[in-house]
């Protein structure tokens, strides 16, 4: 049961009057956790917050990219999946009336949880908020709900994700050998390729830097990782990643849908850092391991394992503009714009340092408008860039990155011509596997040349040490 | 005498009310961090973002103009009988006089302009419930009766209150409207239109709090109660002991 033509979980409808009894009662002990402080401590405050106040006046609507991008379908509307809960909690856990009709039966429940993955879980709806209040919260604590109390998820970020991460170490499957020997292999393609001599350095006790990657990065875009590992090299930095289980994957899909599993993935990927007793911990270009290492994790790590955690974006930062790397913008002749990825820049506040970055390399940057932390989600963004579902690609590539596509083309509305290459600098792997697709969706590398990729390969790019054409624009 | 008995409980209940709000968020426990960005910078500039949304309501007139027509005068009426209130002792009277009745008249207006839009609105209309039509006619009619008294009775508004303050007589009509501002006084710490309370937790609380709490290692002993497979929670199980723990394996059918 779905409320529109697509679905994230293709849940199947109960065979018989008691098992839909079963869900149902489920369902509704998640519920009476969710506003309980001992099973959801980590996000009460700001769930009641929300729910109790929010006036449903609709001035988040115009602020979500899926409501407008839908064509503003009522059911995409931020307060939809919102006012629902709503009901649910104070007719069922508070008993009071008066406060709009709901019924608790399985249309409801499994309506609710597709809906909950119709939301990117980007926050611009919260912004725009008069009142403070967080619908994006709640469809993650919708999320939660199904995964923590009826062990309902996507497969792509539960079976397939973070149970896979915490059992092999990455959400790739790649166990720690794997990885060595991907980077074995990066590493000779990057020396052949850059004429820098690069050798990942592994598990170095004391180093200044340790790096963690979305792993997808090496199976996917292993020019990224490569990128990094040149820069890194040629500057002389003291770095090394960590062959620890998880410590390898910057991911942690339970961010996006569960608290325990959120939990159990920042807790040993910190551990891989404190045993190696690293000065601080690097995150490579992904968004949502960036905020949930560094902030969401926060609160839950004690003060010995609190560690220093920054920013690729701010590493390069320090790299580019503190001269330790000589580079030749003219390299990257070709018209560039930046995509701001929600976690990042709304999400942490992370703004400037890769425009820093990006204008030292590139001549020809242009800003999609809105832009920083008033951003549109690429549409890939809470889990979607790796869900497919049943006919969920059709819905995340055709609504949830309408608008995001509408930024890019005005971006690059003076250059359309094929003969022009063009950039989007996407410094996140989900974002690029949304533009990935997004792109090949439109036909717009064959058509138009509108090609994406990362920051650190624009980097490498414009280095003078390194051979020329780092950059192969072919599309992949 | 009764009347005015009345208005000072329901001042108190009023304060009461709301603090016992303030403290029910206060107490409920620390989250994790949830920052959302652009943060004003410096205690300044958290002042001067707040004065901005609580006297101007400046997110409202940013993304939702439409509404901002209808709410400001709500909440601008609002402020006004509460100065004209706050100046019933030492405020000159011709003041007092024209702020409480500038304030009743734009609340009026502001209460039936919302209640209009609950009822023609089909963006707003389904997502309004029975209480939030009862809450705009109860602000509506606590506006009207007031200003019914002083059109019918000469009964000015300010110079009613002071008379209650004061333990002194007042018209029956203006005496209703003294009724139904107390009732409503009393009424609103328990709505959520006391999102007055709600808002400085959700702004300083959540929004812009990047700071540690020493609390959060007391909240890790917490049992959780979740009942899937691959949380792993038992009795004796805390919050720590379950994020430490690899997820159980699950039995294959």
């Amino acid at each position: 049961m779905s409320p529109d033509a697509y679905s994230a979980l293709a849940l199947p409808r109960p065979e018989s009057p008691d098992e839909e009894r079963e869900l149902l009662a489920a369902f509704f002990a998640g519920l009476e956790k969710l506003f309980t402080r001992e099973d959801n401590w980590t996000f009460l405050r700001p769930l009641l917050i929300t729910v109790e106040h929010c006036v449903r006046c609709q001035t988040c609507s115009e602020a979500c990219h899926i409501f407008t991008g839908s064509g503003r379908q009522e059911i995409y509307r931020p307060t939809y999946r919102s006012e629902i809960l709503r009901r649910l909690y104070f007719k069922y856990v508070r008993h009071k009336r008066w406060q709009g009709a709901v019924k608790l039966d399985w249309n409801t429940v499994s309506n609710l949880a597709e809906l909950a993955y119709r939301c990117n879980l980007c926050r611009r709806c919260a912004q725009a908020c008069p009142m403070g209040a967080d619908n994006g919260l709640v469809a993650h604590e919708i999320r939660k709900l199904f995964s923590q109390e009826m062990g309902i998820a996507p497969k792509e970020l539960h079976a397939s994700g973070s149970l896979v991460q915490l059992r092999t170490g990455s959400s790739t499957g790649m166990n720690p050998a794997g990885a060595r020997d991907s980077f074995d292999f990066i590493d000779e393609e990057m020396t052949e390729k850059t004429g820098i001599a690069v050798k990942t350095p592994w598990d170095v006790e004391g180093a200044d830097v340790l790096l963690i990657h979305n792993a997808g990065e090496v199976l996917s875009w292993p020019e990224n990782p490569g990128a990094f590992a040149v820069m890194l090299t040629a500057a002389g930095v003291s770095w090394t990643l960590s062959s620890e289980l998880t410590g390898y994957d910057a991911v942690n899909y339970g961010l996006w849908y569960d608290d325990v599993q959120f939990a159990r993935v920042a807790l040993r990927q910190i551990e891989a850092a404190r045993k190696l007793k690293v000065k601080r911990i690097v995150i490579g270009e992904c968004g949502h391991a960036h905020k949930a290492l560094t902030v969401i994790a926060d609160r839950l790590l004690p003060s010995d394992l609190n560690l220093p955690r920054v920013s690729s974006m701010t590493l390069m930062r320090d790299l580019v503009l503190g001269g330790r790397l000589a580079v030749d913008p003219t390299r990257n002749d070709f018209p560039v714009t930046l995509h701001d990825p929600c976690n990042m820049t709304r999400l942490m506040g992370i703004t400037e340092p890769q425009r820093e970055v990006l204008r030292a390399v590139c001549p020809d940057v242009r800003e999609m408008s809105p832009n920083r932390t008033e951003n549109y989600c690429c549409g890939g963004g809470s889990g979607f860039a790796i869900m497919s579902g049943k006919t969920f690609v059709d819905w995340k590539l055709n609504v949830a990155g309408a608008k995001k596509m509408e930024q890019v083309l005005a971006a690059f509305a003076d250059c359309m011509d094929p003969s022009i290459p063009k950039y989007i600098c996407a410094p996140c792997s989900n974002c690029k596997g949304q533009f990935r697709d997004l792109i090949a969706h439109r036909g717009l590398w064959k058509s138009n040349r509108i090609f994406y990729g990362g920051l650190a390969e624009l980097v490498v790019n414009a280095m003078r040490d390194v051979k020329p054409g780092f950059l192969e624009w072919e599309w992949r | 005498m009764l009347l005015s008995w009345l208005a000072y409980l329901a001042g108190a209940v009023f304060l009461a009310g709301s603090a016992f709000r303030a403290v029910k968020y206060a107490r409920t426990p620390v989250p994790l961090r949830w920052e959302l960005y652009p943060i004003p910078p410096g205690f300044a500039g958290q002042v001067r973002y707040t004065a901005a949304e609580v006297l101007v309501l400046r997110e409202a007139w940013k993304h939702n103009r439409k509404l901002w027509v209808r709410t400001y005068p709500f909440h601008l009426g609002i402020y006004l009988c509460a100065v004209a209130v706050a100046s019933l002792v030492t405020g000159p009277r011709g003041f007092t006089e024209a702020v409480s009745l500038a304030g009743l008249v734009l609340l009026l207006i502001g209460s039936c302009a919302l209640l209009a839009a609950r009822l023609t609105d089909p963006a707003l209309k389904p997502y309004t419930s029975p209480a939030d039509f009862f809450n705009l006619s109860f602000f509506a009619l606590t506006a009207a009766v007031p200003l019914a008294a002083f059109a019918a009775e000469g009964a000015a508004p300010a110079s009613v209150w002071r008379a209650v303050a004061t333990f002194h007589p007042v018209s029956p009509l203006a005496g209703l409207g003294v009724a139904l501002a107390a009732l409503l006084a009393a009424y609103i710490p328990f709505t959520h239109m006391a999102h007055f309370v709600a808002k400085y937790f959700a702004y300083h609380k959540v929004r812009w709090d990047d700071h540690r709490y020493p609390a959060v290692a007391a909240q890790l002993r917490y049992t959780p109660h979740w009942s899937a497979a691959h949380v792993g929670a038992g009795e004796r199980k805390t919050w720590a002991d379950v994020a430490l723990a690899d997820p159980p394996k699950e039995k294959k059918p």
